[in-house]
């Protein structure tokens, strides 16, 4: 059933098993994991079905870092969030990521990669990509194989971006057990006196409703910065905010720094292995793109963090002026909305439209310069300072905004370095390319290059023991019995890959455990 | 990031860097090219179609090394690889190999080198400015060098060979 919280009495009570709260990648897949079942669901979204800018405004918010991009461009605040403009690049964490690392601090998770291992390949199908991430690629292309000790080249990307709203919109909203309430801004959660259990969801609407949401669980589905927030605003019992007693809600935070052009790679003849780095797309529009990964062993020894390396042809750095206009159009359709100075850009777009065919024959071609630039990823380590937490601003609901304080700590600087190093002396002694390395130059920092994946994690971070994280490893709030989160705001670690695909398998792993008694 | 044409010039030195070093690509690739043959009496410079770039990084390396900025030094750490008999190719591809496991690099304008093609490029850079502006290898007119009384005899005959089929990126 799909309602719209406009249309529910102030101070009414609507009464659920389980109230879940946000309906992207997370809450959707939560949702549709009690499809047609006997418990009562509410899932609460604060957008509609559509983009709209007054209820986007809700996420503004103020950034220290300047390399962090406003938030109202990151997320997607209507039904299906963020996976209604994702990329959808998957892959699963690597082992290492799940465990503590000596030269990585606050590192690792509750359990391993081979707990969540199950949980992945469900993930898998309900993404639609094949569960399969290394070797060589199903539509055929090969990775290069070299002997070398510390770089392995034979892992790839799948990407499929897939619109969980479009897609599973039927199987929730079609469900008889499940209610979803459109434009409903949960502002906090009301706790009994003792902090030690939700009873009730404090929902508004920009209209001015306002009504409740009992239920005997809750999961905060919102996203890796709206989580904490919500957490931090639920200040009625516990003054700094609900599950919070040890001041770890909005720390840790991170994003995945990447680097765009880091480095350029000669290559000293043509192999048709190189296009398994290239992002590429199937018959099935079903797209790859592999990548140069330094082991666990040379992680360890050279103290680097996760990360990886991939190969883009030069054209996409260095692009053209119709293609620039060309993804303008194309990213503000995307989001719903029309271009700003549509008809200039459109302009540009037919005037370089030699440019454009030059790049598009190149994708469709599968033609490759033997120039290629890089792109960097990398995770961070975590870092307590590294944090959002509440301004004395207020939004349109009277919510307190955000500071987002984005911390890259000197590890990245130290990675970045020595990652592009081992990638350079490997293929300088297979004798298959040189490498110029950017940004790494005395006196440079790669941090001033850095741009955001939009991947926002940690903030409410997963640890066994409640001084040292947010949740447990079954993702309930230390000290709350029926609270949960779910998102990219759980990792305690934060990997190198995209976070949709662990965000989805944890989001499988909790319904299965909220199934077995918490509702 | 440097001018586009300077960044020019050091892919072309690039470029006849890779010339020199085909065979080790090849074989990485496992593709198919201009087999390696051993060449008895040939020398380094033969290798290099196109000198005037190579010696871009060549002056590169020296203006950061000036204690290498003579053609004695720069030979005496190519020791063994400037003489004429054997398999100079091979024996560059393992020094090559040898210095990136050691990580005896160098940085020149970004670009991770072996130290040894870097000391290559320098000998370049030092042989052009002796003999500039008679020792250009052409395919169609080789010169003779004018000062190559003062370099290893290997590498003065090499010098006015014709180059081997040029390798492009």
């Amino acid at each position: 059933m799909l309602l719209y919280a406009d249309d529910i009495e102030t101070a009414s009570v609507l009464e659920c098993d389980l109230c879940i709260v946000g309906s992207g990648a997370a809450g959707l897949t939560l949702a549709r994991e009690f499809s047609g079942q006997q418990k009562r669901i509410v899932l609460l979204e604060a957008g509609g079905l559509e983009f709209d800018p007054d209820t986007q405004a809700l996420y503004e918010c103020e950034a220290v870092n300047p390399r962090t991009p406003p938030l109202t461009e990151m997320r997607l605040r209507f039904f299906g969030g963020t996976t209604n403009h994702w990329t959808g690049t998957s892959r699963p964490l690597d082992a290492l990521d799940f465990q503590p690392r000596r030269h990585v601090a606050d590192s690792g998770w509750p359990f391993t990669l081979d707990h969540l291992a199950p949980y992945y390949r469900r993930a898998a199908a309900l993404m639609q990509v094949e569960p399969s991430f290394s070797g060589n690629a199903p539509d055929g292309n090969r990775p290069l194989t070299f002997d070398s000790p510390w770089l392995e080249t034979d892992h790839y990307f799948r990407i499929n971006p897939l619109r969980f709203a479009e897609t599973y919109q039927d199987d929730i909203v079609k469900a008889p057990n499940i209610r979803v309430v459109l434009k409903a801004n949960v502002l906090s959660l009301t706790a009994d006196p003792t902090a030690s259990r939700v009873e009730t969801a404090t929902v508004a609407t920009l209209s001015g409703r306002r009504f409740a949401v009992r239920g005997n669980a809750f999961v905060l589905a919102t996203g890796g910065i709206e989580n904490a927030r919500i957490l931090l605003g639920s200040d009625d019992v516990e003054p700094h905010g609900l599950g919070n007693r040890h001041d770890n809600v909005g720390r840790y935070y991170q994003d995945h720094p990447n680097v765009v052009d880091s480095s350029q790679v000669a290559f000293t003849t043509y192999s048709s292995s190189i296009l398994y780095y290239l992002h590429r797309v199937d018959d099935q529009e079903v797209g790859r793109h592999g990548y140069f990964w330094p082991n666990p062993a040379a992680q360890q020894l050279w103290e680097m963090l996760n990360c990886g390396i991939w190969l883009m042809p030069i054209e996409e750095v260095k692009t053209t002026p119709g293609l620039v206009s060309l993804r303008h159009i194309g990213r503000k359709l995307g989001d719903g909305r029309m271009p700003d100075e549509f008809t200039k850009h459109l302009l540009r777009a037919v005037g370089d439209i030699d440019g454009i065919f030059a790049t598009a024959y190149r994708k469709v071609a599968g033609i490759g310069p033997q120039l290629y630039t890089t792109w960097f990823w990398s995770e961070c380590v975590p870092d307590r300072d590294s944090r959002v937490s509440l301004t004395d601003e207020r939004d349109a609901l009277g919510q307190r905004r955000l500071r987002v304080d984005w911390r890259i700590p000197d590890q990245y600087v130290h990675t970045y370095q020595r990652m592009h190093e081992l990638m350079a002396h490997e293929l300088g002694r297979a004798g298959l390319a040189r490498m110029r390395i950017n940004h790494a130059g005395p006196g440079e920092d790669p941090r001033a290059y850095i741009a955001s994946s939009a991947h926002h994690m940690g903030t409410t971070r997963m640890h066994a023991d409640p001084r040292l994280g947010v949740v447990d490893a079954d993702c309930q709030v230390h000290g709350v019995e029926n609270l949960f989160v779910s998102g990219s705001s759980v990792f305690p670690t934060y990997g190198h890959t995209a976070a949709t695909y662990t965000i989805v398998a944890l989001a499988l792993r909790l319904a299965d455990h909220l199934k077995q008694g918490f509702t | 990031m440097t001018g586009p044409s300077f960044a020019r010039r050091w892919f072309l030195g690039l470029t006849a860097l890779f010339a020199l070093l085909g065979s080790a690509g090849t074989r990485a690739f496992g593709t198919t090219g201009t087999t390696p043959q051993p060449a008895p009496g040939s020398a380094l410079l033969h290798m290099l179609p196109d000198r005037s770039h190579a010696a871009v990084i060549g002056r590169a390396y020296l203006a950061s090394h000036p204690e290498e900025a003579g053609l004695d030094a720069v030979l005496r750490h190519l020791e063994g690889l400037t003489d004429a008999s054997g398999d100079v190719r091979g024996a560059i591809a393992a020094r090559l190999r040898r210095d990136f496991e050691e990580r005896d690099t160098v940085r020149l304008d970004g670009w991770v080198l072996a130290r040894t093609e870097a000391r290559l490029c320098a000998l370049c850079a030092l042989l052009n400015d002796r003999e500039r502006p008679v020792a250009r290898l052409s395919r169609d007119a080789p010169a003779q060098p004018r000062y190559a009384g003062a370099v290893p005899t290997a590498i003065s005959a090499a010098a006015t060979r014709r180059p081997s089929a040029r390798r492009t990126l």
